[in-house]
């Protein structure tokens, strides 16, 4: 493997549930790569897919769901193992933390049992050796208290704390990639900005790639390297975080902008703009942009077909899937 | 937790104490009175009278009450104006072949109970959840003097492979006691089985679809660690409740099997007595009945504070 090769590349992933009132596609066609030690920001409101794409990559999705397409690591494809494979890989090289770590930590479990299962099941470590792990582990978190909450339940944490020890259980066995679903959504303002410190600190120092799935685009402007724009099960946009800031390249994209609160932001208007409409759910392949019904540029052409992912502005690795060569007003694109 | 436990206690003190009222004045609403029995014995009226008098039976229920409960708060019971024995002998032979009784069909029902409403959890609408359900409501609609005869007839009277009923004391050998004691506790046990594998599905497969389930799978951990570690767990809460509260079916099932099987048990205590209007036994049997359901009731809650430790009251919460 050389240094250029992906360390997770997503190929061609479908997910679709087969529904009392048919067929749901929930993820179509998404296709993306990590490289080792980056961040890679999967952005997208609620039902645009992206948690489902994240969960397939560990074989989690939820019983009920097709779903296609490859998962490359280390030349494996995931979604060809087997069972016990799957099991050797989650928590080990693959990990994953939650977005509700109140209801993603056992209640009856003490927290450093649930943090020294993932070692004694991966590496094998006597209970001696696990629990020194762990209190390594709840210093490499910062878990304040430390070696006190060995023995504490869940519900005797406060959310940031439960966080850190859901952090602490994925990044246990180092992994190669670690999977963060909304990791700061359930939790205050300041705790949030305290985790991404934690985050950003533990991928220096572990060297592990990072796909960090989020609706708060603020969390992946100060986080991820390249970030990709999800919506409707479909990629819309990707591009290296700060081209995708200065100019995003798909109507969308330009319309998640709007709807930031920006501090820094010199116009007079404060007002933050909505994008009219929601998510629409497909109950097929669209013969049309998913985007269109909402998009304030769509033309004829927009609805012939979804256009592909295709490179926009001067750099190769900006990417949008949208017919447009420019976004006309990017700053006030969606009115 | 420990405070827990003691306001528990107390209250389990203040219901027993109800109990004895409700227990008194339920065996003197019964019809007739031992004056009906005994005068099987004696007709000489002269000598039923002093008889009554012996034993109070002749002062004003208020006052009889207060003797008896005196009598209970230090340890005596009163003697059977039937056999002369005092009640507390009596009862002390018994309480153990009840209490094993008990205890088997407990056992029992948890080994059969919690691995099939897992097992039909674990693959709901399957044909295993199918078969262990329809076999739970089979169990459930069975009463027990019904399932206990077709039992006998089976396994005593055509296949010879076990005791028609009777019973043999663990001092004489753990292997007739427990062929002796096997078709009773199976009866018994099987309806509370039936409850707890329902109650272990519903908990299980609401368990396999949490949060930290999901957690558990994205850890890695095997499959039989996430089903009987991180999912049963949290359902045996549920469960624990469950049993507790059916453990006075139970008691009430005792009654009959013990009748059904013949075994001297403090279920047949209690009916010989009821026949024979002994009022002491009578009450001295239903008042260790009652104080066994609220002693079965006071343990559910402790276990339930010991399993589920958001009850524990300790204090180290903290802050990030």
């Amino acid at each position: 493997m050389s240094d250029n090769d992906p360390v997770l590349r997503i190929e061609d992933l479908l997910v679709r549930f087969n529904t009392r009132r048919g067929p749901l596609l929930a993820v179509s066609g998404v296709s993306l790569a990590l490289e080792a030690n980056e961040v890679v920001g999967l952005v997208g409101e609620s039902g645009s897919g992206k948690t489902l794409t994240g969960l397939s990559v560990l074989g989690l999705e939820p019983p009920g769901a097709t779903v296609g397409g490859h998962v490359w690591f280390r030349g494996e494809d995931l979604r060809a193992a087997s069972h016990r494979r799957l099991g050797e890989v989650r928590g080990a090289s693959i990990a994953m933390i939650f977005q509700e770590p109140m209801t993603a930590l056992n209640p009856s479990l003490t927290v450093g049992t649930q943090v020294s299962e993932v070692v004694r099941r991966h590496q094998g470590l006597s209970r001696q050796a696990a629990r020194a792990r762990v209190l390594d582990l709840f210093d490499l978190v910062r878990l304040p208290g430390g070696a006190r909450h060995l023995r504490s339940y869940p519900h005797q944490l406060s959310g940031g704390m439960r966080q850190r020890v859901m952090i602490a259980m994925a990044i246990a066995c180092g992994p190669a990639v670690l999977i963060a679903d909304e990791p700061t959504t359930a939790l205050d303002p300041t705790i949030q900005a305290q985790i991404i410190g934690l985050l950003r600190d533990l991928r220096a120092t572990l060297g592990m790639a990072v796909l960090l799935i989020t609706h708060n685009l603020a969390v992946v402007r100060g986080l991820a390297d390249r970030v990709l724009v999800m919506y409707a099960g479909h990629l819309l946009e990707e591009a290296p975080t700060d081209d995708l800031y200065a100019a995003p390249g798909h109507p969308y994209t330009a319309g998640l902008l709007g709807a930031v609160p920006r501090p820094d932001s010199d116009r007079d208007t404060r007002r933050l703009t909505p994008i009219p409409g929601q998510v629409p759910l497909l109950r097929g392949e669209p013969e049309h942009c998913v985007f269109s019904p909402r998009c304030p540029y769509a033309e004829s052409r927009c609805l012939t077909a979804q256009p592909p992912l295709r490179p926009v502005g001067p750099a190769r690795s900006h990417l949008a899937a949208c017919v447009l060569d420019r976004i006309p007003d990017p700053a006030g694109a969606a009115l | 937790m420990s405070w827990v436990i003691a306001r528990r206690a107390v209250i389990a003190l203040v219901t027993l104490l109800l109990a004895t009222v409700v227990v008194f004045a339920a065996v003197h609403a019964l019809p007739g009175g031992p004056t009906t029995a005994l005068s099987a014995d004696s007709t000489d009226p002269a000598a039923l009278a002093a008889t009554m008098h012996v034993y109070g039976f002749d002062k004003p229920l208020p006052v009889q009450y207060g003797r008896w409960l005196g009598q209970v708060l230090s340890g005596q019971l009163g003697t059977s104006p039937i056999t002369d024995i005092p009640v507390s002998t009596q009862l002390e032979q018994r309480l153990p072949i009840t209490l094993e009784l008990a205890v088997l069909s407990l056992l029992f029902a948890i080994a059969i109970g919690v691995p099939a409403g897992v097992a039909a959890a674990v693959r709901p609408g399957r044909v295993i959840d199918w078969v262990a359900s329809a076999v739970a409501l089979g169990g459930l609609s069975l009463p027990h003097f019904w399932f206990g005869i077709l039992a006998i007839l089976i396994f005593a009277v055509h296949l010879h492979v076990l005791p028609s009923g009777g019973f043999v004391p663990l001092a004489n050998g753990l292997g007739g006691n427990l062929e002796h004691m096997a078709m009773p506790a199976i009866v018994l046990g099987t309806g509370l089985a039936a409850v707890i594998m329902r109650q272990t599905r519903a908990a299980m497969i609401e368990a396999l679809g949490a949060d930290y389930v999901r957690t558990a799978r994205a850890k890695g951990m095997r499959e039989w660690q996430v089903i009987w570690v991180h999912a049963l767990r949290n359902s045996l809460m549920i469960v624990v409740t469950v049993v507790g509260l059916q453990l006075g079916g139970l008691i009430a099932g005792i009654v009959t099997v013990e009748e059904v099987f013949n075994i001297p048990g403090i279920g047949q205590l209690t009916l010989e007595s009821v026949y024979q209007r002994d009022y002491p036994t009578l009450q001295g049997a239903v008042l260790l009945t009652a104080a066994g359901y609220i002693i079965v009731n006071l343990l559910t809650d402790v276990c339930y504070t010991l399993i589920n430790p958001r009850l524990r009251v300790t204090a180290t919460r903290g802050t990030t």
